[in-house]
C-alpha cells in the first residue's frame, strides 16, 4: 500500500513538473507586440482643397468659397494657406505722367475671345471685405482644428463690380468667361 | 320651306367649316436647339494637396500617386509637376475622376537633394472649356531610393 502511494505520488508530481514546463513553454507565446506606424514623408499632412470649378456672376459680381474636406489630419505646427495665384489678375496702367499707377483687375472676357473690347472688370475681395492683390492674396488658412483666425478670412473670394468696368449698356450680349487659380501652400510655424 | 332647310343646312357647313380647319402640322418643325451646349459637371473641384513627394535620385522612372478623386464628376485634370524656378518635369495627358497615375517619365533625372515644387492641376470640363485650378506648393525629397 505504502509503495503504491509512492509510485502515485512520484508519477503525480512528475506529471505536474511536465505540466509545470509545458505551461511555462506556453507561456512564453503570449507576447504582447506593440506597433508603431511612423508615417513615411509623403504621407504626412496630406489633405484635400475643395474649390468651385466656375462662378455664376451677375453684372454686379459673386462670391464663392474655399473649404477643406473632412478627415484631414495635420501636425499640430502645420498650416495650409490658400491664395489667389498672381496670374489670375491681368496687370493694367491707369493715368498718365505722375498720376500714371499699375493695377490689377480680374477680367472675364466676351465668349472667351481676348481681343473683345468689352470686358467685366471685376474687384477680388477676401470676407472681411479687403480688396487682394497678386502680393496680398490669402482668402484662408486652415490649421489642425479647422479654420486659423477664422474671423478674419474664412475662405470666401467675394468678387465686386468696380468703376473701371465697361459701361454696361455697351456690353454685347454673350457669355463672360474668366478663371481663378488657387495657390495652396503648406509651412511649419 | 325648302329655302329655310338650304339656309339651316349652309350655316351648319360653314359653322362646322370655320371651327374645324383643315391644317396639319408644318413638315418643317423640328424640337427646338439650345445656343450653348449643355456642360455637365460637379459644381466643386477637389484638389489633392500633399506636403512631401520623394523622388530617386538619377533616374527618370518615377512612381507617384497623382488622381483626380471620385467626386470631381464630368471635370477632368490635366496635372504639371515642375520645379517652383519654372523647370517642367512632368506633365499628363487629361485624366478623367476616378482614375490615377502611379508611374511617370520625368523629363530629366534629379540629383539627390531638397527641392521646392509645385503641382499645377488644371481642370477642364468634357467640352474642354477651362475651369478654376489650382497650384499646391511641396517639398520635393529627391534620396537614393531606399528599399522598403
Amino acid at each position: 500500500m505504502r509503495k503504491k502511494f509512492k509510485l502515485y505520488s512520484a508519477l503525480f508530481l512528475t506529471s505536474l513538473a511536465i505540466s509545470a514546463t509545458a505551461i511555462r513553454i506556453n507561456a512564453t507565446d503570449f507576447t504582447t507586440t506593440v506597433t508603431y506606424n511612423a508615417k513615411s514623408p509623403e504621407e504626412k499632412n496630406t489633405y484635400e482643397i475643395i474649390i468651385p470649378s466656375t462662378l455664376e456672376v451677375d453684372e454686379n459680381g459673386g462670391q464663392m468659397k474655399v473649404t477643406i474636406a473632412d478627415g484631414y489630419s495635420f501636425e499640430d505646427d502645420y498650416k495650409v494657406g490658400v491664395s489667389i495665384e498672381s496670374s489670375t489678375w491681368e496687370k493694367y496702367t491707369t493715368g498718365s505722367g505722375i498720376n500714371e499707377k499699375s493695377e490689377y483687375k480680374f477680367k472675364m472676357y466676351l465668349d472667351g475671345n481676348k481681343d473683345s473690347y468689352y470686358f467685366l472688370q471685376l474687384d477680388l475681395k477676401d470676407s472681411s471685405g479687403e480688396i487682394l492683390y497678386p502680393t496680398s492674396s490669402r482668402i484662408v488658412t486652415f490649421c489642425k482644428d479647422g479654420i486659423y483666425n477664422e474671423n478674419k478670412k474664412d475662405g470666401t473670394l467675394i468678387l465686386t463690380r468696380n468703376s473701371a468696368s465697361s459701361d454696361k449698356r455697351n456690353l454685347n450680349g454673350g457669355t463672360y468667361t474668366g478663371t481663378i487659380t488657387f495657390r495652396i501652400s503648406g509651412s511649419y510655424d | 320651306m325648302i329655302m329655310i332647310i338650304l339656309g339651316m343646312a349652309t350655316g351648319i357647313f360653314i359653322t362646322h367649316y370655320h371651327n374645324h380647319t383643315h391644317l396639319d402640322y408644318d413638315e418643317n418643325i423640328s424640337d427646338i436647339q439650345t445656343t450653348t451646349e449643355k456642360e455637365i459637371y460637379s459644381d466643386n473641384i477637389v484638389i489633392p494637396c500633399f506636403d512631401t513627394m520623394v523622388l530617386t535620385a538619377n533616374q527618370v522612372s518615377q512612381k507617384v500617386n497623382f488622381y483626380n478623386p471620385e467626386q470631381n464628376s464630368g471635370i477632368d485634370f490635366q496635372i504639371t509637376l515642375r520645379l517652383n524656378d519654372g523647370t517642367e518635369l512632368w506633365s499628363s495627358g487629361f485624366i478623367p475622376n476616378g482614375k490615377a497615375i502611379y508611374n511617370i517619365t520625368l523629363n530629366r533625372p534629379l540629383e539627390i537633394g531638397n527641392y521646392d515644387a509645385e503641382l499645377v492641376y488644371q481642370c477642364y470640363a468634357k467640352t474642354k472649356s477651362k475651369l478654376n485650378g489650382s497650384i499646391v506648393t511641396f517639398n520635393l525629397i529627391v534620396n537614393k531610393g531606399i528599399a522598403k
